[in-house]
């Protein structure tokens, strides 16, 4: 009884001790990189606050119609001023009790009958008359204008239209939206405001003349002037604690060990370096939630290595990446066709051409390399293509046969001679392994996926790859005698090298490399995927 | 309320005889005589020119006075009109006016109303019967007994102060009206006299005023006494002294009065008041002067025309000398409209530089013509009894309008701290200039003289008014004018009717929530002034689209008024008021068709902005038509039969299609529907459509389309900046806020850039924003302006490379490198990326890797400083330059 009381005690004290403020400062760091609670105030944006300000609080408060765009770079901060304007102006009850918003995305609202449903829907004056509302796309516009035409200045509430993406608001037809909401701000009738986001700087002359011209012209520019000092500047106080956290000798040490990184040398080259490739804060809130991730109990501070690190997975050229994911088959085709592009100055190849290149090539070590078949190498040309390394050249025709169909190399010089250069000491015996391990890991990974979720005491085959892997789930050829229990775990054979492996291990791989792959963009998630678990995989095993 | 029941004692008008004559231009008939016979009465009595009757009013005791002018009526007969002049009673003045008198009134007194306020035709219905009145000398005393029904004249009023009147005025009146109806012209002309020569000095008035004598029809010896009379003023002004309260109340007395007589539309009235006569710091002057410009401006409009005829008979050599500019103008001339005539004369004396004598002297009245000294009359020849009773002082004058435009330039004046009235001509010109720096350059050109009226941002409003008739005439447009205000011949304030669209019956449809606390009054000059500027902010008149408006007016008129149906292609850049003009053109042909003035019609108005299909026209149409809802096919159908088909008391349809060409389709049929329906014979239907380019009819259509829609077209210009800086003025309406430099300096920057005028608002607004911010002094100055003006026209480019991050800054430099070595305006991004690689390299800079260089790259993009092919294409995709080469290095070298 004694002792156990003890122990929940001592772990108490540890939890308030060491886990409790670590736990407060992930929570209140990650909101605040994670954009999920706005600034007190927009800094470096003091006076396009003011006047966004003055100009809503002119339409909520005075009735006076207007038109403003904000423009600025990705990242620039131009959502998060808007927010912080409507949050101040909200704190006026009089603003408070009267703005009616109606927002929209020009990614969500993809064409002006959406957009005016979405506008009905907001303003809630779908109930007003039953589902007659959501009739024709006519009736809508109609029934919208009349709507806003009822009303007058100084006695309907006035509604604000934000637009975010608003660029593409003017790819809609005849931009039928745009015209009659500028419109209507220029006209006695209801007072609105309408507010546009973008980034493009000549989204002026994406609009009509008519258009244009009930534009009111008002343009927020959000370009940040900021020097490297500010920005180091801003690094700290994103991650200092503020003066209200519970513990404040806690606080104090922490504040302490962020001034010391910052006042780090390789911490400021890696911050300059990050400075001059992009201004914008999100990518900086990237990399620095990638070093408060790696805080822990054991490491309560972050440590100049850990910017490093994730200055590093910042920088990391995908494309590098995946190529060493590749086999070494496919890894001599690129090399071949390197060849053919320096030699003939870029101009397309086809498989034929690779091939013969890669023949000459093997003629030279003929000792070192198998000579694949045909059909084999046409599969890895496949698998290039399929991960985008190659395209085919525009307009040339599918009914061409694939041998002869014209390719080009996605590939810079320079990526491929990085990614050799990082490429485990090349195979010096290709007939003994076909495999690698990072193929197997592939295979592992995706097999025990399918296996985890559909039948979790499979057994596991590795074995010879025939064909590609394509598609990591559609490896389903094994090499005769040879099984693998998930229990047992792994066994890979690599030359002369032997690892043995849990399955929770390639488990825990999994799921790690499962987790960075959101990160990663949607398009090619797939194929990133395969990129990541290679990088990853490759790293734990050595 | 008694005097309704009496109305309903059914009087018939008709006229006693034939018409003297038929006016061709008006096309109405005169007549010498009415005759008014009561039901179930025998007797008749008849009325004639220069006479004196009784006006149904408000009170039944006290009908309002008049004096009858001209007695016509229209070609069918059905209206009997007559131009009059009024007088007031005791009661009417208000009591602290009445003090000015000096004396008690007597009850039966009554005095010359001088106000360009009133109303001066009135129905022959409103006719009561006539009375007697009887001029008597300002030291006479009122006669003892002379019944209920003399009553006497002793001065006239003008809202202001009390004169010694005319005994021309007196004249007549104790004379038999018969004498005149000889000399209808005579009698007309008369009474306009007086307040003509108080002006001139004495020393030269009689030699030029003999001969007139024996010029006139009636040998009037009253005039030599005039000349040699000196001068007793009884102007004394009070205006402040009025209260607002008492302001509004008589200002509703002279509009019920205006509303006894029956009214039609100015056709110009809205266009003319595009001169900022109003002023607004208080809010009841700024009522009052909503209705005051027009009020003016519609007397003119109706006395003008009929009097233009009297006018070219010159009686006097004097007047010859003073009135040639005017009177081959047709200027009115009746009393209350004095000061127009003298200022015309004075603007004449402005212009050229061969006036006499006479016409200089007067120039010291120009100055104040609302206050204009009328010399005592002296000795008359007429002896009248005199009666001296009282009469109750009542509080209510007959007009007070002239008041609040006094209101208005006295408080003009003291914003330019000129507060002295008497002061020398010189100031006043100051005065003057300081609103229109470009008037003197404007007069010195013939043409420059009507735009001069329309520019010009004068303190005096009835000076204003004048130059523009007297320089009206000199060019065609103007005839245009009369000749519309020919059918229109009463014009009244349109304020009243101020949205006269027909609205057909629609559904239910949910509007906008209203407020819960109410929206905020402006509340200094500069908010004041970005209300006034804001484009929504309706104007009451559109300035400098006049010509345009009479176009489409007399246009729209003409087929209203024949039935017929005819097309209008409208063009002009954005901003140039079309649709305002048209809107405009509109709401004074409803005000007509409200008045009888012209045939009722509808109004319809489809734009193809605002429907989502060119065949949803139909439907708008007939939605807007008959309240229908249908298919567009069906729509169509029902549209083809509405107007192909003949229909009893069928309405003319007014069609307006905005946005014209957003109605093309392939096969153009919504196109050539709309421009066939108007040639059917039963369609009654005018389609004035809208578009932007010049030619678009042979651009986009074919040709049995564009043959439907014929010939006649208008291109709306862009405003030149002497426009726009006129219509920034009539919107400001007199807030000082905005330095004059300021103003021409954003005018002449939109007009060379677009000549738009929403343009020139929003800078103009962007400005007073900017001004309250910097909040030094009240007025917005140039720096505001040129702030404004940067923040909107230049471009974000340069000032977005400038503060671009350092490999952006390169990446763009890589770019002009490679652009340079290939010689070409494009470059793949594998390219760029090589010199991208070498210039870090030169630049001490760790080289960046291909995707962080292709996140620059579509960084950039993004912006659009670069142009990307889309980014499947990888390191390939191409890449261009969306700035010129210049700007980028000049951004980058600035740094």
């Amino acid at each position: 009884m004694a002792t156990r009381h003890t122990a929940s005690s001592c772990f108490t004290e540890i939890w308030i001790e060491f886990i409790c403020p670590l736990l407060q400062v992930q929570k209140i760091l990650r909101e605040r990189l994670c954009h999920q609670q706005l600034p007190e105030k927009p800094e470096g944006l003091e006076a396009q606050h003011k006047h966004l300000l003055e100009l809503l609080k002119r339409t909520a408060v005075h009735g006076e119609s207007n038109s403003v765009l904000i423009v600025g770079p990705r990242g620039a901060g131009k959502t998060m001023l808007l927010k912080c304007v409507l949050r101040d102006l909200l704190e006026e009850t009089e603003a408070q009790k009267n703005l009616l918003q109606v927002h929209l995305n020009g990614l969500l609202q993809t064409d002006d009958r959406i957009a005016l449903k979405e506008i009905t829907r907001q303003l809630h004056l779908e109930n007003v008359v039953g589902d007659k509302v959501f009739g024709s796309f006519a009736e809508n516009l109609a029934f919208l204008l009349e709507a806003l035409k009822k009303g007058d200045r100084s006695s309907s509430r006035p509604v604000l239209f934000v637009l975010d993406e608003f660029d593409l608001f003017a790819h809609h037809k005849n931009q039928t939206l745009l015209y009659n909401l500028f419109d209507v701000s220029q006209s006695a009738q209801a007072p609105i405001a309408v507010v546009g986001i973008t980034c493009r700087l000549d989204v002026l002359e994406l609009l009509e003349k008519r258009v244009k011209s009930r534009f009111s012209h008002r343009q927020i520019h959000l370009l940040s002037s900021l020097t490297s000092t500010q920005y180091l500047e801003r690094v700290q106080t994103q991650l200092s604690l503020p003066d209200h956290f519970p513990d404040g000798q806690f606080a104090q040490d922490w504040n302490d060990s962020i001034k010391t990184l910052c006042r780090d040398k390789s911490v400021g080259e890696i911050l300059q370096r990050h400075f001059n490739s992009s201004k914008d804060f999100r990518s900086l809130h990237m990399l620095l939630m990638l070093c408060l991730s790696r805080v822990s109990v054991a490491k309560p501070t972050i440590k100049p290595i850990d910017v490093q690190e994730a200055s590093r997975v910042c920088f990391a050229d995908a494309t590098a990446n995946m190529l060493r994911g590749l086999s070494i088959l496919e890894l001599c085709l690129i090399i071949a066709m390197k060849h053919l592009n320096d030699v003939y100055e870029g101009e397309p190849f086809n498989l034929q051409m690779v091939h013969n290149e890669f023949k000459k090539f093997l003629q030279r070590k003929s000792n070192s390399m198998y000579n694949f078949e045909r059909p084999v190498i046409m599969k890895a040309f496949e698998h290039l293509q399929e991960l985008e390394l190659i395209r085919p050249v525009d307009g040339s025709s599918a009914k061409t046969q694939r041998e002869y169909r014209l390719m080009r190399l996605m590939l810079d010089h320079s990526q491929i001679v990085e990614a050799l250069q990082k490429y485990p000491q090349c195979p010096t015996e290709w007939s003994t392994a076909h495999l690698d391990p990072m193929q197997t890991w592939i295979c592992c990974a995706a097999t025990l996926q399918e296996k985890m979720f559909y039948y979790p005491r499979e057994f596991l085959k590795l074995g010879q790859m025939k064909g590609s892997c394509a598609t990591a789930y559609q490896i389903h050829v094994f090499h005769g005698n040879q099984h693998y229990s998930l229990k047992q775990g792994l066994t890979l054979t690599w030359g002369k090298k032997t690892w043995q492996l849990e399955w929770r291990m390639i488990f825990f791989f999994f799921m790690f490399f499962m987790d960075r792959c959101c990160d990663l963009s949607q398009q090619k998630l797939s194929l990133c995927c395969v990129a990541g678990v290679t990088v990853r995989c490759r790293k734990v095993l050595h | 309320m008694k005097y309704f029941g009496r109305l309903r004692v059914r009087r018939v008008y008709r006229w006693s005889e034939e018409p003297l004559r038929f006016n061709r231009k008006l096309k109405t008939f005169d007549y010498r005589s009415l005759a008014i016979s009561v039901d179930g009465l025998p007797g008749v009595t008849v009325i004639t020119t220069g006479q004196h009757i009784l006006i149904e009013g408000k009170d039944e005791d006290s009908p309002y006075v008049a004096r009858v002018m001209r007695l016509f009526g229209d070609e069918s007969g059905k209206q009997k009109k007559a131009s009059i002049r009024w007088f007031i009673r005791t009661s009417e003045i208000p009591t602290d006016k009445l003090k000015l008198l000096g004396r008690e009134p007597h009850t039966q007194e009554i005095f010359y109303y001088q106000s360009l306020n009133c109303e001066e035709e009135v129905d022959v219905e409103s006719i009561l019967r006539p009375v007697q009145v009887k001029h008597l000398d300002s030291a006479a005393p009122f006669p003892d007994s002379d019944g209920k029904d003399t009553l006497y004249v002793k001065l006239s009023w003008d809202c202001k102060a009390f004169m010694e009147v005319d005994s021309t005025v007196v004249e007549s009146m104790s004379e038999p009206a018969l004498t005149y109806s000889l000399h209808p012209h005579a009698s007309r002309r008369k009474p306009s006299l007086p307040p003509l020569l108080p002006c001139s000095p004495p020393a030269a008035a009689p030699a030029s005023r003999a001969p007139s004598c024996h010029a006139l029809p009636m040998p009037d010896p009253s005039i030599m006494h005039r000349a040699a009379s000196g001068e007793a003023r009884y102007t004394t002004e009070v205006e402040s002294m009025h209260s607002a309260t008492k302001l509004s109340a008589s200002k509703c007395l002279s509009a019920k009065r205006r509303n006894a007589s029956s009214r039609t539309p100015g056709v110009r009235k809205k266009l003319e008041l595009s001169s900022p006569e109003k002023i607004s710091c208080v809010d009841a002057v700024d009522r009052l002067l909503d209705e005051e410009p027009e009020a003016l401006l519609a007397q003119r409009l109706s006395s003008s025309p009929p009097q233009a005829l009297p006018l070219s008979h010159r009686l006097t050599p004097l007047r010859k000398s003073r009135r040639t500019p005017t009177s081959q103008y047709g200027v009115p001339v009746s009393p209350s409209l004095v000061l127009n005539r003298v200022s015309v004369s004075d603007i004449n004396g402005h212009t050229s530089p061969s006036k006499d004598d006479a016409s200089r002297a007067m120039t010291p009245s120009r100055r104040h013509p609302k206050t204009l000294r009328i010399p005592t009359l002296g000795v008359l020849a007429e002896v009248i009894d005199e009666k001296s009773q009282m009469m109750p002082a009542a509080t209510t004058p007959r007009s007070s309008k002239r008041k609040s435009a006094q209101l208005v330039s006295d408080r003009i004046r003291k914003q330019l701290n000129l507060l002295d009235n008497h002061q020398e001509l010189n100031s006043d010109c100051e005065d003057e200039e300081e609103f229109v720096p470009s008037k003197k350059e404007l007069q010195s050109s013939s043409e420059g003289e009507e735009e001069s009226g329309l520019e010009s941002d004068e303190v005096e409003v009835v000076a204003k008014r004048n130059r523009r008739i007297a320089s009206g005439s000199l060019t065609p447009r103007s005839k245009q004018h009369t000749r519309s205000s020919n059918r229109t011949p009463q014009k009244t304030p349109s304020k009243k009717i101020t949205i006269s669209t027909p609205r057909t019956p629609r559904h239910a449809t949910p509007s906008i929530p209203s407020r819960s606390l109410p929206a905020r009054q402006p509340a200094n000059v500069l908010e004041e002034a970005r209300a006034r500027l804001h484009v929504s902010s309706v104007p009451e008149s559109l300035p400098c689209r006049e010509q345009e408006f009479q176009d489409v007016y007399s246009f729209v008129e003409s087929k209203i008024i024949d039935g017929t149906g005819g097309c209008m292609y409208i063009s002009g850049v954005p901003g140039t008021g079309k649709t305002a003009t048209i809107h405009e053109v509109m709401r004074c042909l409803q005000h007509a068709a409200d008045v009888d003035e012209i045939p009722p019609f509808h109004f319809i108005e489809i734009n193809g902005m605002k429907m989502t299909d060119p065949h949803q026209a139909y439907v708008q149409i007939l939605q807007k038509l008959t309240g229908e809802k249908a298919t567009a096919d069906h729509a169509a159908v029902l549209l083809e039969k509405r107007f192909s088909n003949p229909a009893p008391k069928k309405k003319t349809t007014v069609l307006l299609v905005d946005e014209l060409d957003l109605l093309w389709t392939r096969k153009q049929n919504v196109m050539y529907n709309l421009f066939d329906w108007p040639t059917r014979r039963h369609a009654h239907l005018v389609v004035l459509t809208i578009a932007n380019t010049m030619d678009l009819p042979e651009r986009i259509m074919i040709n049995r389309v564009a043959s439907r829609l014929g010939l006649t077209r208008m291109s709306f210009q862009p405003y030149s900046f002497k426009q726009l800086q006129q219509i920034i003025t009539s919107r400001l309406n007199k807030v000082k806020a905005f330095e004059e430099d300021a103003l021409q300096l954003v005018s002449r920057k939109v007009a060379a850039l677009s000549g738009d005028a929403r343009r020139c608002l929003d800078i103009c607004r962007r400005a007073t924003e900017i001004c309250e911010h910097s909040s030094t002094t009240g007025l917005v100055g140039m720096c505001h302006v040129m702030e404004a003006l940067n923040e909107m026209f230049s471009s974000a480019y340069i000032t977005a490379i400038k503060w671009a991050a350092v490999q952006e800054q390169l990446f763009l430099r890589a770019v002009i490198a490679e652009f340079r070595r290939l010689g070409l305006e494009e470059a793949t991004f594998q390219q760029v990326f090589v010199q991208h690689q070498a210039l870090c390299r030169v630049e001490g800079l760790q080289p960046i890797s291909v995707s962080e260089g292709m996140a620059v790259c579509q960084r950039l993009g993004a912006c659009r400083l670069l142009l990307l092919e889309s980014s499947r294409h990888g390191v390939l995709q191409r890449v261009r330059l969306n700035v010129s080469q210049d700007d980028v290095l000049y951004a980058l070298k600035a740094d």
